[in-house]
């Protein structure tokens, strides 16, 4: 029974219930068309609540793994559902409506930096208005409240009528994550949302995504580069190497040796 | 850690390829004088017509300022064709644009149509343009907006297409993920971000078609270009003096207003 993917703008988005997943990847396999293997026999479960971290070398197909969850991508093999629906069966209007109960952050905020802060929130809600006036360039005015909201929940109200680009780094991938937000998706999908950052905005930026999954109930999936990150923030890590799944498990039962194996010929200081 | 040196790649190079700038300057001259010969150079023919170009000036000065009423509204002319010309040819220029991008294109099919057009729209010249509207319409500023427009969408096409493709792809995947459909994606990201550029080239291209647009009026499509065309075919000479100065004004000034214009928005 297809439950509804896409909250309209007056309910609340549905979540899943606490034992069904509300991403579930199943033996997802990836070939570039230049013929590279790039994944096989990926798998991985994502809760409401939960926040799970893929960490790997550059190459090791944590990116082309997200990809393929978040309907970019179009895997070899396998399946994919999200919120009860296989998306890799999905085309068109229909993929492009699945997609939008997972919001999308990326490793730069890709901002669009002429236009004011709040203007950037706010379209994230396009694909809830597709309407005339939206597709002139027009923004939703009944969203504006909910959005200045979500900036004030993130510490940026008070840069709501400045242009995005005057952001610093950590805030613009704040604004990011208020835009995923701001389309009510049921999941969120982090490619690599802290490499750009320094330490410091990268722990901030962190603490914001933990947030969402706790708080909001958001299932959040979350490629990092960064072992001691995912070992502090995360509910679960997946380890990646070379296009196959090593370890999937609560940071507890992974061990230094287990992370140092995922890259290759350079090894990796850990703080416990 | 010791450092190695690297092979240095010296700039001297050996005696054949010493040898091949000397050549090159060779064939420049040789070209030069063929040049000289197709174009029947004559400098003698310079010095013989200096008497006569010596009395037209004298019949040229000082320009009838009493015709200046009689040329206000041909002035305007010339402006409105440019502006109007320009106007149509860029909502025109901006769909086509988009799909002759290659990250914007919905197909190869729209792609390849998209740049036949606009190859073709620049490759006839304006000047050309405004005969064929001419003949089709009759005399008139009217077939030289067309001209313009027409010319125009084609170099506009051309630019708004390149500014398009470099533009940062970024804000257009992300909001495509949001769920916003094509032409939401487009007015949304596209435009703001490619805009300042689009409307600097738009100015630019303004100020050019003023200049386009004076020279249109030689082959019958109304503004000043016909009045100069007139004065002279009646040998009224002074009358053409004062349109050159009005000219010179026109250009002038509109320069000057799209340079400002330009560094006021990009």
């Amino acid at each position: 029974m297809d439950t509804p993917v896409v909250a309209s703008k007056d309910a609340p988005p549905i979540a899943g219930t606490a034992d069904a997943p509300l991403i579930c990847a199943r033996d997802v396999g990836f070939t570039y068309p230049t013929g590279r293997r790039a994944l096989e026999r990926a798998s991985v479960d994502v809760r409401p609540g939960e926040l799970v971290a893929i960490l790997g070398a550059n190459g090791s197909g944590k990116s082309t793994l997200l990809r393929c969850i978040a309907g970019m991508l179009r895997p070899s093999n396998g399946t994919i559902h999200v919120a009860g629906r296989d998306i890799t069966t999905l085309h068109g209007r229909a993929l492009r409506d699945a997609r939008m109960a997972m919001g999308m952050v990326f490793q730069h905020a890709n901002l669009v930096k002429r236009r004011s802060v709040l203007a950037n929130v706010m379209t994230g809600t396009l694909g809830h208005h597709r309407r005339v006036w939206t597709a002139l360039g027009g923004l939703p005015a009944c969203e504006r409240e909910g959005a200045l909201a979500r900036l004030d929940d993130l510490g940026l109200r008070e840069f709501a009528p400045q242009r995005a680009g005057t952001l610093s780094g950590g805030q613009a991938q704040r604004l990011s994550i208020a835009r995923a937000l701001a389309q009510r998706p049921l999941a969120l999908l982090a490619d690599e949302p802290v490499a750009s950052l320094d330490p410091e905005a990268a722990e901030e930026v962190m603490r914001l995504i933990r947030r969402v999954a706790k708080d909001d109930g958001l299932g959040v999936l979350c490629v990092l580069h960064q072992p001691v990150l995912a070992r502090k923030y995360a509910d679960r890590i997946v380890g990646l190497r070379d296009g196959w799944m090593q370890f999937d498990s609560a940071p507890a039962g992974v061990t230094e040796h287990d992370v140092n194996a995922l890259y290759p010929a350079r090894p990796i200081a850990m703080a416990a | 850690m010791k450092y190695q040196r690297d092979a240095v790649h010296r700039a001297v190079p050996g005696p054949a390829s010493r040898a091949l700038p000397f050549l090159g300057l060779l064939i420049f001259f040789v070209v030069l004088a063929q040049a000289t010969l197709v174009v029947q150079a004559r400098p003698q023919d310079l010095i013989t017509g200096a008497h006569g170009m010596a009395d037209i000036l004298r019949r040229a000065w000082p320009p009838d300022f009493s015709q200046l009423p009689h040329e206000l509204w041909p002035a305007l002319e010339t402006v409105d064709i440019a502006f109007f010309g320009t106007c149509c040819a860029v909502v025109m220029a901006v769909p086509l644009a988009v799909l002759a991008a290659r990250n914007t294109s919905p197909g190869r099919l729209l792609y390849f149509g998209a740049r036949g057009v606009i190859a073709f729209a620049r490759a006839v010249p304006d000047l050309v343009w405004a005969l064929l509207f001419v003949t089709a319409v009759g005399l008139g500023p009217f077939p030289g907006a067309l001209a313009i427009s027409v010319h125009s969408i084609g170099m506009l096409g051309r630019l708004f297409s390149e500014v398009i493709e470099d533009m940062d792809m970024g804000p257009v995947e992300a909001l495509t993920m949001t769920g916003a459909n094509r032409l939401q994606v487009f007015t949304h990201a596209v435009v703001p971000t490619a805009l300042p550029s689009l409307m600097g080239i738009a100015l630019y291209r303004l100020d050019e078609n003023i200049r386009g647009s004076l020279v249109l009026g030689f082959v019958g499509a109304g503004g000043i270009g016909f009045e100069l065309l007139t004065a002279m075919n009646l040998f009224q000479y002074r009358t053409v003096s004062l349109l050159l100065l009005l000219t010179f004004v026109l250009v002038m000034a509109a320069e000057r207003g799209s340079a400002w214009l330009r560094a006021r928005v990009a």
